[in-house]
C-alpha cells in the first residue's frame, strides 16, 4: 500500500507547514531561553505551561465543547505531583507521570458524569467543579496547605540527572509545546479530526457514519485534562511553590480567553493567545505602568478594551486574520481511479429492509399504522405522500433512530442495531432533509469523513502521521466519489460556501464512499436546479448497476417516477398502495390524496 | 438554639433576595442576547457606587460617561445616510431627551446631598443606560458569534468596568446608611429594617418585572426574542432593541441589588464579582434560562452561605457547588436544553 504515488497522494500542506512553523518557533524559543534575561525565561514558561494547558480545551472547543473548569485539573497535576514529590519522596519524575495519570482519571470520571449534560449544562457543570476544586484544596488544609501554601516542592529528576536550570526547564516545556501542538494541527486533518469536527456539527449525523459519539467526546474530554494536569505538574516543578490561587475560576477563564483570543479553531491558536496574553501584561506593567506611572487598574482597562477590540475585529481570533497566509488543506488527486463497489453483495432474493405492520403513536397522535413494504436487492423504492403523511417518521425508524409502537423492521434480514453507529457496518447508509455538512473541513474532507467506519487510525497514528497510507486510500475514494456527483472542481473549498444544491449532492458522495447496499436518502432533490435532478437521476439508476439499492423520500414527483421501480404511497399514517409507478400515476386514490378531493 | 437558626434564616433570605436579583438580570440577558455576561457583577458595583455618590452629594462621573456615550451613538446613529430627515429629527430627539434624563437624574440627586430616592434613581439610570452602551458596543456587532466568543468578551466588558470603578472611586469602601436605622424584633429573632427592606424591594422588583413581560407587549416581544430570535425577528421585533432593552433590565436590576446590599456590606470597587458568581450559580440550578428555578435557586444559595459561614467548615463551599452537578443531571434528563444552541 504505501507505494510512492500512494505517500506522494497524502503529502498535505498544513502539515509540512506546520512542522516548519513548530521548528522555527521552537528554535526561537530556545535561543532565547538559552540567551534572554532570568526574567524572559520565567515569561517563556510561564507561556509554555498555558499554552499547554489552553491547547486540551482548544481541542475540546472543536469538538462543541466548553469547559469553564479546565484549571481543576491543572490543580489535580500540580498537587499530586508536589504532594508525591515531597511529603512520600517519590522520585519527582514518577510523581509527575502518577499526576497526569491521576488528571486523566479525573478526566474520565467528570467526563462520565458531565458529558451527559447537553447545551449550556457543560459549561455551568465544570464551572461548579472548578469552583469546587479550589474550595477543596483551601479546605483540605493540612494535606495541600490550604490557603497559606505548599512549599519547597523538590525539582523535576529523571534519575540522577536534576533539572534546576531554569533555562533547561523552559526548553523541556517547549519541546513538549512543540510536540503537542505539531501533533494536533495534524489530528485536524486526519480521520479523527474529522470525526470531532463533524461531531460538533451534529451528533447524529457523526453516529450515522460509526463515530461512537459518546466515547469519541469522552476521548477529547481525557486529552484536554491530561494536558491541563501535565501543565499543572510540571508548573509544580518549576515554581516549588504552590497555592490555591493560580488554578482557581479566574484561571479556567483566563485559559478560555487564550483560546478564544487566540483563535479556537486551530491548537496554533491556543499558542498564539497564551503568547499574546503574557506577552500584553508584561508590555502593560514595565512600559505602560512605568512610563506614565499608573496604576495596575489603567492595565487591567487596556486589556480588557484590546480583548474586546481583537474579537471585534476577528471573532475567529488571531488565527483568523492568519489563516489566509496559512496553507489551505489539500490531496492532489491519485492518478488512477479506483471503482467504488458496496462492501458485500447480497444473496439473491434477500430482502435489505422489509418493514411490516409498523405503527407509531406520539402520546395521543397516532403518526404511522399498518405500514409494510420492503426495499429488495439491485431495487430503487420511493417513499411519497403528501406533507405530515409520515415518511419521516417511517425513515427514522427503518433506520433505527425511532422505536415502532407496532410492527417490525429488519435490516438485512435482522432488527436495526441498537446503536445508530452500528448502522453503517451493516452497510446502510443516509443523507438528511436538513442538510449536515461540516462547515469548517473542505468538501473533499466532509466526503472522506464518510470512510469513517472503514478506518481504523486513531489518535495517536493520526497526530505522528502513522495513518498516510490508510488516508491516501479514503481520499482517493473520496475523490472517485466527488467525481460522480461532478463535483471534483470543488474539491478544496470550504464547505460553508457550497449552494443548497451542491451541498445535497456532496452528502450523496459522502454516504456513497461508506459503500452501502442499502442508501436512504432523504429529499435529495429539494434546492436542486434541474440540471442537478438530472444528474441525481443517472446516479440513482447508475447506484443501482452497481449493486446498491436506495430508498428514496422525495417530494418531486416526476423525479420520483423516472427512476424508481416501485412506488410506496403514505397517507395520513397509512399506506395508501405500493406498486410500479405507472400504476400508482393512475391510481385515483393516490390522485385524490394529492389534489385533494 | 431555635433563635440563632431564626437569625441565620432572615439572613440567608435576605442574601437570596440579593442574589436574586443579579440571578434575574443574569436570565433576562441570556435568554435574549445569549451572552453568558461575567460583567454582571460589576453592574452590582457600579450601582452601590453610584448610589453612594448620589447620597453624599457628589456628581456621579458614571453619569457623564454614559451621557457621553449615548451622545456618540446618536450621532453614529444619526449619520447613516439611509435615514430620512424626520427619522434623524426623532432619533436625535429621543436621545437628546435620554441624555438630558441621565444628567438631570445625577443632577437632582447632587443638589439634594441624602435625598434616598434621588440617589437611587440617579443610579439606576445610569447603570441600566450603560447597559444598553454595553449591549450595543460589544454583542450587537457580534450577532453571528458563538456564545463562547461572547462570553469572553463580556470578560473584557468586566476588566474595563472593574479598572473604570477604581479609577472613578477609588479603592476605599464607602459606608452607605441604611434607608432606616434600627429594627423590630419578629418572636425571637431582631431583623434589621434593611433587611426588610432589601426582601421588600426585590420582591417588588421581581413582581413588576414578571408583570412587564406578561402583560405589556415589550415585554412579550422580549419574550417572543427569548424563544426564537430568527422567528422574533420575521415577526418585526428589532433584535437589537430587544438587546438593548435586556441589558437595560438586567443592569438595573443588577444594580438594584447593589445599592440595596451597600449599607450592610459597604459600597466598594470588589463587591459585585462574589455577588454574580452567586447568582450565577443561583441562576445556573434553572439552567439559566428559568425563573423560578432560579428563585428556589438564591434561596439555596443564599441560606447554604449563611448557614456555612455560622458553622465553620471549608467543605460546606465545595458541597454548595457540587450540590450543582446532580441538579442538572436531573433537569438534563427531565428537559434538557436546545442541543443546537452552541
Amino acid at each position: 500500500m504505501t507505494s510512492l504515488p500512494h505517500v506522494l497522494s497524502s503529502w498535505r500542506g498544513p502539515g509540512i507547514a506546520s512542522l516548519g512553523v513548530v521548528i522555527c518557533l521552537f528554535a526561537l524559543t530556545c535561543a532565547t531561553a538559552v540567551l534572554g534575561p532570568q526574567y524572559e525565561v520565567t515569561l517563556l514558561v510561564t507561556m509554555g505551561l498555558t499554552a499547554i494547558a489552553a491547547m486540551g480545551l482548544t481541542l475540546l472547543l472543536i469538538a462543541g465543547q466548553v469547559s469553564l473548569g479546565q484549571a481543576a485539573f491543572m490543580a489535580i497535576g500540580a498537587y499530586v505531583a508536589a504532594i508525591l514529590a515531597r511529603d512520600h519522596s517519590l522520585p519527582s519524575i514518577l510523581a509527575l507521570l502518577i499526576a497526569v495519570a491521576t488528571s486523566a482519571i479525573a478526566g474520565v470520571v467528570v467526563g462520565v458524569i458531565a458529558l451527559r449534560l447537553k447545551g449550556h449544562f457543560l459549561p455551568l457543570a465544570t464551572l461548579a467543579i472548578g469552583i469546587a476544586t479550589s474550595a477543596g484544596i483551601v479546605a483540605a488544609g493540612p494535606l495541600t496547605g490550604g490557603a497559606s501554601g505548599f512549599g519547597q516542592i523538590p525539582p523535576l529528576a529523571i534519575g540522577p540527572l536534576e533539572l534546576v536550570n531554569e533555562r533547561a526547564f523552559a526548553i523541556v516545556v517547549w519541546s513538549i509545546l512543540a510536540v503537542a501542538g505539531a501533533g494536533f494541527s495534524r489530528l485536524l486533518h486526519s480521520r479523527t479530526g474529522r470525526a470531532v469536527a463533524a461531531l460538533r456539527t451534529n451528533v447524529e449525523m457523526a453516529e450515522v457514519f460509526g463515530v461512537n459519539a459518546a466515547r469519541l467526546r469522552l476521548l477529547v474530554f481525557v486529552v484536554a485534562a491530561t494536558l491541563a494536569g501535565l501543565s499543572g505538574g510540571l508548573y509544580a516543578f518549576y515554581f516549588k511553590f504552590l497555592s490555591p490561587a493560580p488554578f482557581g475560576l479566574t484561571s479556567s477563564i483566563n485559559l478560555l480567553i487564550a483560546c478564544i483570543f487566540g483563535g479556537m479553531s486551530h491548537p496554533f491558536g491556543a499558542v498564539l493567545g497564551a503568547a499574546a496574553i503574557t506577552a500584553l501584561e508584561m508590555v502593560l506593567q514595565n512600559t505602560v505602568a512605568r512610563m506614565f506611572g499608573l496604576s495596575g487598574h489603567v492595565e487591567m482597562i487596556v486589556f480588557g478594551i484590546v480583548l474586546i477590540g481583537v474579537l471585534l475585529r476577528w471573532p475567529g481570533g488571531i488565527w483568523s486574520a492568519l489563516q489566509h497566509v496559512w496553507p489551505a488543506f489539500s490531496v492532489a488527486r491519485p492518478g488512477r481511479n479506483i471503482e467504488l463497489t458496496p462492501s458485500k453483495r447480497c444473496a439473491q432474493g434477500e430482502d435489505l429492509l422489509r418493514v411490516t405492520g409498523l405503527a407509531k403513536n406520539f402520546g395521543g397522535l397516532r403518526a404511522l399504522q399498518d405500514v409494510s413494504f420492503s426495499v429488495g436487492a439491485d431495487q430503487i423504492v420511493g417513499l411519497i405522500g403528501p406533507n405530515g403523511a409520515g415518511k419521516s417518521t417511517t425513515f427514522n425508524i427503518a433506520t433505527g433512530l425511532l422505536e415502532p409502537s407496532e410492527g417490525s423492521v429488519l435490516l438485512m434480514g435482522v432488527p436495526p442495531p441498537a446503536r445508530v453507529s452500528d448502522l453503517v457496518h451493516r452497510g446502510v447508509s443516509r443523507t438528511f432533509q436538513h442538510v449536515r455538512i461540516v462547515p469548517e473541513l473542505t468538501v473533499l474532507e466532509n466526503v472522506a469523513f464518510g470512510a469513517y467506519a472503514q478506518g481504523r487510525s486513531g489518535m495517536i497514528s493520526g497526530m505522528f502521521a502513522l495513518d498516510r497510507s490508510e488516508e491516501a486510500a479514503t481520499f482517493a475514494k473520496a475523490w472517485r466519489a466527488l467525481a460522480i456527483v461532478e463535483l471534483d472542481g470543488l474539491a478544496h473549498e470550504p464547505a460553508s460556501r457550497l449552494a443548497m444544491g451542491q451541498a445535497r449532492l456532496v452528502e450523496v458522495a459522502r454516504a456513497l464512499i461508506s459503500r452501502p447496499r442499502l442508501l436512504l436518502l432523504d429529499e435529495p432533490a429539494a434546492g436542486l436546479r434541474t440540471g442537478e435532478k438530472l444528474k441525481l437521476v443517472t446516479l440513482l439508476h447508475r447506484l443501482k448497476r452497481a449493486g446498491t439499492s436506495v430508498l428514496l423520500v422525495e417530494h418531486d414527483m416526476d423525479l420520483v417516477m423516472n427512476c424508481v421501480d416501485r412506488v410506496v404511497v403514505l397517507d395520513r399514517g397509512q399506506g395508501l398502495m405500493t406498486g410500479h409507478p405507472d400504476e400508482v400515476r393512475r391510481d385515483e386514490r393516490v390522485i385524490a390524496a394529492y389534489l385533494g378531493a | 438554639m431555635l433563635d440563632t437558626l431564626l437569625f441565620l434564616l432572615v439572613d440567608g433570605v435576605t442574601n437570596g433576595a440579593v442574589y436574586g436579583l443579579v440571578a434575574l438580570s443574569l436570565i433576562v440577558i441570556y435568554t435574549v442576547t445569549r451572552v453568558v455576561n461575567i460583567a454582571q457583577g460589576e453592574y452590582v458595583t457600579l450601582g452601590a457606587l453610584s448610589f453612594a455618590s448620589g447620597l453624599s452629594g457628589s456628581f456621579n462621573v458614571l453619569s457623564a460617561i454614559v451621557a457621553g456615550g449615548i451622545a456618540a451613538f446618536a450621532l453614529m446613529d444619526v449619520a447613516d445616510r439611509r435615514l430620512v430627515a424626520a427619522v434623524r429629527i426623532r432619533i436625535l430627539v429621543s436621545r437628546a431627551l435620554w441624555i438630558s434624563l441621565v444628567l438631570a437624574t445625577a443632577w437632582a440627586a447632587n443638589l439634594v446631598p441624602g435625598s434616598y430616592w434621588l440617589a437611587v434613581l440617579a443610579s439606576l439610570v445610569a447603570t441600566a443606560s450603560l447597559g444598553t452602551l454595553a449591549y450595543r458596543l460589544t454583542v450587537a456587532p457580534l450577532s453571528s458569534a458563538s456564545p463562547i466568543v461572547l462570553l469572553i468578551v463580556s470578560v473584557g466588558v468586566y476588566m474595563v468596568f472593574h479598572g473604570a470603578a477604581v479609577m472613578i472611586w477609588g479603592a476605599e469602601p464607602r459606608s452607605v446608611p441604611p434607608v432606616v436605622d434600627g429594627g423590630l424584633t419578629l418572636g425571637l429573632v431582631f431583623v434589621t429594617y434593611q433587611s426588610l427592606w432589601i426582601c421588600a424591594f426585590s420582591v417588588v422588583a421581581m413582581i413588576s418585572l414578571y408583570l412587564f413581560s406578561e402583560r405589556t407587549l415589550i415585554g412579550q416581544a422580549l419574550q417572543a426574542t427569548a424563544v426564537n430570535r430568527t422567528g422574533a425577528q420575521l415577526c418585526g421585533i428589532p433584535v437589537s432593541v430587544a438587546g438593548q432593552l435586556s441589558f437595560a433590565i438586567g443592569a438595573g436590576f443588577s444594580a438594584l441589588s447593589g445599592l440595596l446590599l451597600a449599607p450592610l456590606i459597604t459600597a466598594n470597587y470588589d463587591m459585585g464579582f462574589p455577588i454574580g458568581l452567586k447568582g450565577f450559580v443561583a441562576a445556573a440550578l434553572g439552567g439559566i434560562v428559568e425563573y423560578p428555578t432560579a428563585l428556589i435557586g438564591v434561596l439555596l444559595v443564599g441560606l447554604s452561605e449563611s448557614f456555612s459561614a455560622f458553622q465553620v467548615s471549608d467543605f460546606r463551599d465545595v458541597a454548595v457547588f457540587l450540590m450543582v452537578i446532580p441538579i442538572l443531571l436531573w433537569r438534563n434528563a427531565v428537559r434538557p436544553p436546545d442541543a443546537h444552541e452552541h
